[in-house]
């Protein structure tokens, strides 16, 4: 007999039985028929039950057979308990939902490397000098004399917003810059057709013309899952593209978070921007990866490209530079990190919030797993009579609690299940809330190995946790003992055991509820904060006008500005209209840095301002009032270079006193002497790009081109009903605009997205940990009441008044909350600690924070023992004494 | 409490012995076979037999198979595999030692 019958024979079963029967009676019938007295023969083989037992636990795997007997057993005794295990399926489905949830988003934004060959290889390259991105020139030079990495490739989304349309309504499409090599060295084969070749990264594009890789989405989408797609034409920008390849299904770019539609090679920029910047030094746009060698290591390849850098900088270096600017230019080393998972926006700005979310639902999920042990406590309780009968017939200890737990497994996995389903929606829910960084973001959330490992293995921790201790306590039975109670009442209310389980669940809550409300004053501080500009009534306006034939090759202006702002003025509902080169919150910075002048100019350890060219009215569309001097004229526009408005900020560095009227010089090249700028008037400090920073240093030049976004004012607050009339109005006077409105408050929003959805979770978390503690307690509560009826019933017939009694259940509660604020107060404090990172405008250990969690954990608890207080309050002594 | 004709270990012996000179024996024919050979001096308890089949069967030393009787019933006949001859020669050589020890200190002592 092999492994494998024996396995088989656990499900034979009852087979098995009539098996060892048969033969058992065969033997029988032989004995009779040799003449041996029937009932003396069967006497002969002792207790027949015995024999038959002691035969199948050969024939069989005898522990896997116990094992199916106890989960069958425990499904069914899960089944008669209904009410409980709904109470602690429901408990358990909502922390590991949550848990699962966050670990699946986790998952694929931080820890899944790209999906393709051999991702471990990935690296990133940087240039050194405190860069992350290339110049196009720069990336040429690396390309060209680099040996020591398997490859390299260049890629970048920025500017990669594809029209595809011919005119008219716009129909973007997700773009992506990428250099020849790219497809090759990320190991990407085109599932139709080809990728690209060296020939096809010129200017101008190669031998084929433009040419353009699809990704499988976008075949379905534009050209339906055609097959003749390789060879069609695909305008981008109204330029003819041939599409050559399509990408699998599987892969969706370089950035974990975002897809792409379609890759273009970098060489036919121009054609698509109808500029050629792509020679420009100071433009760093590209993101460098490459694939070490088999085998190679990090540290050598690093060191391997250490000696190319020079020659890199000496043909790369912008002209114009100072000579202190031109030493510095590229100082630090290249960088090679490891990339298996490619290079994210949203991974960097996500991953230390996704890590303390996870955190925290890794607490509510234990203050589940605590209330259900308490529940599983009393509930053993109350078996008491039934495990001692089953001790009594001779079951051994080991077998009951191997018992235990299998009902422990079953309403574990059950709750597993449960979670498993309720994260599909949840991770869902999440994606949404996070900021479209390009596109709308793109996480693949489907339910793959790791995230079934991950609940699978929380899922037996869980029911070990809080089966085992009950389990245990449960079958420390006396028989004798215990049968004579019958009902087993004589209990001595929750043990140390529930007490201390209820006081570190209280800990936990607390630990929670700070955690919350640090993040929601977080927000509310972040949002509250006066940013300097009227952000509810701006209107931001995006203009392209690449198509225009305005667009001339100095870029004088790309749109009729005087014409558009007055038509846009002398629209009903419009207050002001204004241009500039950026916008606040556009995620567009413009630095400059000044250099002294004047005689005895101070020395300044941070010389480098932020600027921004503005029209005149521009302040008032904003809301930002000129507080000294006077607002740009049209005829500062006209010599442009010789005023300034600064902000406060800026005033307050440089100068003392009043500075209208002073000077301040951009810093120029050596043979570029920069102007001096005269301060014609200071304006009230306001955002640029950053809500977290203070409003930094600016300078306003007067606009001598439009070459930024038009900004409208409104009358009243939230103008979206305007946005139609604006776009209108600007496509009259010039129909070749490719326009984008967008309300500047929704730029707000997004910008404090992360902030947003960690307030929402964790205030979400900390009422679920509220909700759970307070139930909970009662549960405990209930039971001591409960088990404590004959002493109360003493103390009532001795002349003990009701608000003594419940005096005496408050008191008990008290110690509780008492004990589980002091353990978690000092976790809280460790905890906001490592969080305040994440914090605006208030500190970790902020007092007020402390106090009201602490409040709100004392009126949950107040709340959770009241009812059982006056149940025990109005305890009948004679009925509570007869009882028993 | 061993009777003194009891078997004790050397029940696994026997049997593949027995099968080894006679295979296809069911059990009860087995049990007789023993008695008979040792002249009655030797009883098999019914309660071990079986027990003590299935765990060698288990083990691989024999293996069985059902057989049809005249009387319409079956029954398990079992037979002696490769791997039991060697545990026989084993047990047997185990036997022997045993005993010539045990002889060894009667005869001197």
């Amino acid at each position: 007999m092999s492994l494998w019958s024996r396995l088989v024979n656990v499900i034979r079963g009852d087979r098995l039985i009539a098996e060892i029967d048969e033969e058992l009676e065969s033997h029988i019938a032989e004995a009779i028929a040799h003449g041996r007295d029937a009932e003396e023969a069967r006497r002969a083989f002792g207790g027949s039950l015995r024999q038959r037992e002691a035969s199948r636990d050969i024939k069989r795997m005898a522990w896997l057979a116990d094992f199916l007997m106890d989960l069958r057993r425990a499904v069914r005794a899960v089944w008669r308990h209904r009410a409980l295990t709904s109470a602690v399926v429901g408990s358990l489905a909502l922390g590991m939902g949550v848990n699962t949830a966050i670990f699946s988003l986790s998952n694929s934004l931080i820890l899944k490397s790209l999906p393709v060959k051999h991702s471990d290889r990935l690296v990133r390259v940087t240039p050194g000098g405190d860069f992350e991105a290339w110049t196009y020139p720069l990336w040429e030079q690396l390309q060209a004399h680099q040996a020591v990495l398997e490859g390299v490739f260049a890629w970048s989304s920025q500017n990669a917003s594809f029209d595809l349309s011919t005119g008219g309504e716009a129909d973007l499409a997700n773009g992506l810059w990428v250099s020849a090599s790219f497809f090759d060295v990320l190991g990407v084969r085109p599932i139709l057709g080809r990728t690209f070749v060296a020939a096809d990264d010129r200017r101008g594009g190669g031998p084929d013309g433009p040419v353009a890789v699809v990704s499988h989405s976008f075949w379905q989408r534009h050209f339906h899952g055609a097959v003749d797609v390789v060879g069609a034409t695909l305008l981008i920008e109204r330029v003819p593209f041939t599409v050559v390849g399509v990408t699998p299904p599987d892969f969706f770019g370089p950035q974990v978070g975002s897809t792409f539609d379609v890759a273009i090679p970098i060489g036919t920029q121009p054609l698509v921007l109808r500029r050629d910047r792509l020679d420009q030094r100071t433009w760093w746009w590209l993101q460098v990866m490459g694939r070490l060698k088999s085998g190679q290591a990090v540290e050598s390849a690093a060191a391997g490209l250490a000696p190319l850098q020079p020659i890199l900088r000496d043909l790369t270096r912008p002209s114009g530079l100072s000579a202190a600017d031109a030493a510095n230019y590229l100082g630090s080393p290249m960088t090679v990190t490891p990339a298996p998972g490619g290079v994210s926006e949203l991974r960097r700005r996500y991953q230390r919030a996704l890590t303390v979310l996870m955190a925290v639902a890794g607490l509510v999920l234990l203050i589940a797993c605590v209330n259900v042990a308490n529940l599983m406590l009393a509930h053993g309780e109350r078996r008491r009579p039934d495990v001692s009968l089953q001790v009594a017939l001779g079951a051994s200890r080991g077998r009951l609690l191997r018992q235990l737990l299998a009902e422990s497994l079953v309403l574990s996995v059950l709750g597993a299940v449960a979670g498993l389903l309720m994260s599909v929606w949840a991770g869902g829910w999440l994606v949404a809330q996070l900021p479209a960084v390009n596109g709308a973001p793109y996480v693949d959330l489907s339910i793959d190995w790791s995230v079934l490992g991950f609940t699978g293995g929380v899922a037996i921790a869980v029911a070990l946790l809080f089966g085992t201790v009950p389990a245990f306590r449960a079958t420390r039975v006396d028989p004798i003992q215990a049968l004579k109670q019958g009902r087993g009442s004589a209990g001595h209310g929750p043990s140390a055991l529930g007490n201390a389980l209820v006081a570190f669940q209280l800990s936990l809550c607390l630990v929670l509820v700070v955690a919350a409300g640090l993040f929601v004053r977080t927000f509310t501080a972040l949002t509250g904060q006066d940013t300097g500009v009227d952000r509810e009534r701006v209107i931001v306006v995006d203009v392209d006008a690449r198509h225009s034939p305005n667009a001339s090759a100095n870029r004088k202006a790309l749109y009729d500005r005087d014409r558009i702002l007055v038509a846009v003025r002398a629209l009903p509902g419009v207050a002001d209209a204004a241009y500039s080169s950026n916008a606040p919150m556009s995620n567009n910075a413009w630095n400059t840095v000044l250099e002294p002048v004047g005689p005895a100019a101070s020395p300044i350890q941070d010389r480098s301002v932020l600027k921004n060219e503005v029209s005149p009215q521009w302040f008032s569309t904003y809301g930002i009032p000129v507080i000294a001097g006077r607002d740009f004229s049209v005829f500062d526009q006209r010599s442009p270079q010789a005023v300034v408005i600064v902000n406060e900020t800026l005033a307050r560095r440089y100068f003392d006193g009043d500075p209208v009227g002073r000077s301040i010089r951009e810093v120029g090249g050596p043979d570029d002497r920069q102007p001096d700028l005269t301060i014609v008037g200071v304006a009230r400090d306001a955002v640029y790009t950053s809500l977290r920073e203070g409003p930094p240093a600016t300078m306003y030049l007067p606009s001598a081109h439009a070459f930024g976004p038009i900004s409208v004012r409104a009358e009243s607050e939230s103008p979206a009903y305007l946005i139609q009339a604006v776009i209108a109005a600007i496509t009259d006077i010039d129909g070749d605009l490719k326009l984008r409105a967008h309300l500047l408050a929704d730029d707000f929003s997004a910008a404090v997205a992360r902030e947003r959805m960690l307030a929402v979770l964790a205030a979400l978390f900390g009422g679920l940990a509220l909700l759970l503690a307070g139930v909970g307690l009662y549960g405990v509560v209930s039971y001591g009441v409960g088990a404590r009826r004959t002493e109360i019933g003493i103390r009532i017939s001795l002349g003990a008044s009701r608000t003594g009694v419940v005096g005496l259940i408050v008191r008990r509660v008290a110690a509780l909350m008492c004990v589980g604020v002091a353990v978690g107060v000092p976790i809280s404090l460790l905890g906001a600690q490592y969080v305040s990172g994440l914090l605006f405008g208030v500190s970790a250990h902020d007092p007020a924070t402390l106090a009201v969690a602490m409040l709100a954990l004392a009126s949950v608890g107040l709340a959770a023992a009241w009812i059982p207080a006056q149940r025990a309050a109005s305890i009948n002594p004679t009925t509570a004494l007869r009882a028993d | 409490m061993t009777k003194p004709d009891s078997l004790q270990g050397s029940l696994d012996l026997l049997v593949l012995k027995i099968l080894s000179r006679r295979p296809g024996l069911h059990g009860y024919a087995l049990m007789t076979a023993i008695q008979e050979t040792s002249r009655e001096v030797l009883r098999v308890e019914e309660g071990s037999l079986y027990p003590a089949l299935h765990r060698m069967e288990e083990a691989g030393w024999i293996r069985a198979e059902w057989i049809a009787k005249d009387s319409g019933r079956r029954a398990r006949a079992y037979e002696l595999t490769a791997a039991g001859k060697k545990q026989l020669l084993a047990e047997a050589a185990r036997w022997q030692a045993v005993t010539s020890a045990v002889n060894r200190v009667l005869r001197t002592v």
